[in-house]
């Protein structure tokens, strides 16, 4: 009840932030960048991110569901493996490299954000999926649950919290990544930040990271919310 | 009815079951004895096809297991095992209305039968409904899954031993009760024990089995007193004979009326007749009467009488 507490508490505070900063673009117009305006420049950062991590939760999930699946076992020793060199691998490398491979523009940085987000979901799935009890594994199939409803109805509920906590992380990690996505031309709030560094304008550079900082500081708050909601329910 | 017919199983190179043939009979409770590796559970889960026997058949009720869809077979039959296995993130209610859901109860005849094998196995829902598995005692969430295999009303329950986790104290008030349970339900059942006191006071019929190998299937008393080769009486243990004492009553072997000399004090007739004999050691009587649950005398039990009903399983043989 108490990080909940906290957790709402964050929410509301840098989520008011965040929308207070958009909402007056009006005052000072001066120090502004000016080729989008704030809300036009979190909307594109948004949907890059949103859009890339909902990709990654497909992914991960799915990968991790088949590689805990007994035709799927095989393929569980380089599970872990795979997941922890994904992490040690610099996101604006995953960027770059994808300039050879697809070119520039928002395809291209999709494509990184995504790759790159698929990690922490997929290394806390498997994670998760090993944990559940085997006993309530064993006693769903030997109650007559289909594998699909073992699936849907015992493991995936009860690793909820843990794949959650992995979404969290691929998520508000992309938030970051994205902002490196304006060097490849994916627009968002990087754009200010390139261009405030290029041109070493201080209040572009401000406007961009301040807001991304606010973005990344609300979506982990919200998740903070969600997690402890579904740890509530399922207390082990 | 459940018939094993020249039952094999392997995993890879070793065999688990080597060409079982069984029969179980209807309403009563059989217990798989054995030795760890003795292919007990193996034998068990071939009736749920948990697993599948790699040659042989297996039938529930003349019916072939294989011609079943697993899913189907196994709504149809309780299944408990040792580590219990309640979903810990349902509550206990929602537990027990596992099957029934699945097999897509009315939610109003769901609740109405949940409550009832709560208050059947002791733990009524007002109570434990409401509860989490982590909320319970060892001893409760084994009452839990008792009641969670019996929801449907199942004709046969397979229990792979369900018990063993349990302290001894909390181990024997659950046969108690479970023995109880089945005294009402009459179901078939199949108990999986490595436990030879568990299997003598709860089994209706012992199943032996050693490395795959079915060594003796026979009525409790026959395998107490005629065990068919040494491997059996070493497995059930230099004591059979305090063991055959204990699965009958005192009434059982009761003179009627009172006994001439008046013993002070008398026992209860349901006590079994080992601990009649502990009483015969201890007090250095060899007479002693007996009384009902209302204290009214019933009868009395010699010595002798206890003696030569031990010796006469000896001679059996």
């Amino acid at each position: 009840m108490k990080s909940g507490g906290w957790s709402w508490l964050s929410l509301a505070g840098f989520g008011g932030a965040l929308v207070f900063l958009v909402a007056l673009p009006g005052r000072w117009p001066w120090v502004l960048y000016p080729r989008a305006t704030p809300l036009e420049l979190l909307t594109q950062h948004l949907i890059l991110v949103g859009l890339s991590s909902l990709a990654a939760l497909g992914a991960g999930l799915g990968l991790g569901i088949a590689v805990t699946r007994r035709w799927g076992q095989p393929f569980l020793p380089l599970a872990r493996p795979l997941a922890s060199v994904g992490q040690a691998f610099p996101p604006s490398a995953v960027l770059v490299l994808m300039v050879p491979a697809l070119g520039f523009g928002l395809g291209p940085a999709w494509v990184a954000l995504s790759l790159y987000g698929i990690l922490p979901v997929f290394g806390n799935t498997v994670e998760a999926l090993l944990e559940v009890p085997p006993a309530a594994r064993e006693a769903a199939q030997g109650m007559g649950f289909r594998p699909g409803q073992v699936l849907w109805r015992v493991e995936l509920p009860l690793s909820r919290p843990l794949i959650l906590a992995g979404v969290r992380t691929s998520t508000v990690v992309n938030v970051g990544t994205a902002a490196i996505g304006a060097a490849i031309g994916a627009g968002g709030l990087g754009s200010p930040i390139l261009s405030g560094l290029v041109t070493q304008n201080n209040g572009y550079l401000a406007e961009g990271a301040i807001l991304a900082g606010l973005l990344a500081l609300t979506l982990d708050a919200g998740f903070a919310l969600l997690g402890a909601s579904s740890q509530a329910r399922s207390q082990p | 009815m459940i018939t094993f017919e020249g039952v094999t199983h392997r995993f890879g190179e070793t065999t688990a079951l080597a060409g079982i043939d069984l029969t179980l009979a209807d309403h009563e409770l059989c217990i798989l004895l054995g030795p760890s590796g003795s292919g007990k559970s193996t034998l068990l889960r071939l009736v749920n096809r948990l697993l599948e026997a790699t040659a042989g058949r297996v039938l529930v009720d003349g019916r072939e297991v294989r011609s079943y869809r697993p899913e189907a077979l196994r709504r149809t039959i309780g299944y408990v095992i040792q580590n219990v296995g309640l979903f810990p993130h349902w509550k206990v209610r929602e537990n027990v209305a596992t099957v029934p859901r699945l097999l897509g109860w009315e939610p109003a005849r769901i609740s109405s039968r949940v409550e009832e094998v709560l208050d059947l196995v002791g733990l009524p829902a007002r109570t434990y409904g409401g509860r989490y598995p982590h909320e319970l005692s060892g001893g409760e969430a084994q009452r839990v899954g008792v009641a969670r295999a019996l929801a449907s009303d199942p004709p046969i329950l397979l229990l792979d031993e369900p018990f063993s986790a349990v302290d001894p104290l909390g181990r024997h008030r659950l046969q108690e009760e479970f023995l109880a349970i089945q005294r009402r339900l009459r179901k078939t059942v199949v108990f999986v024990t490595h436990d030879v006191d568990e299997a003598v006071r709860l089994g209706d019929r012992i199943a032996l089995l050693k490395d795959g190998h079915l060594v003796q299937y026979d009525r409790t008393e026959v395998l107490l007193e005629a065990p068919a080769n040494p491997f059996v009486s070493d497995f059930l243990g230099q004591d059979r004979t305090l063991k055959r004492l204990s699965r009958v009553p005192a009434s059982a072997l009761a003179r009627p009326g009172a006994p001439s000399a008046g013993a002070a004090l008398a026992l209860a007739e349901d006590l079994d007749l080992r601990l009649v004999l502990s009483h015969f050691l201890e007090s250095g009587t060899d007479i002693v009467p007996l009384k009902n649950r209302q204290d009214r005398i019933t009868g009395w039990l010699h010595r002798g009488d206890l003696e030569a009903w031990a010796r006469a399983g000896g001679s059996a043989r």
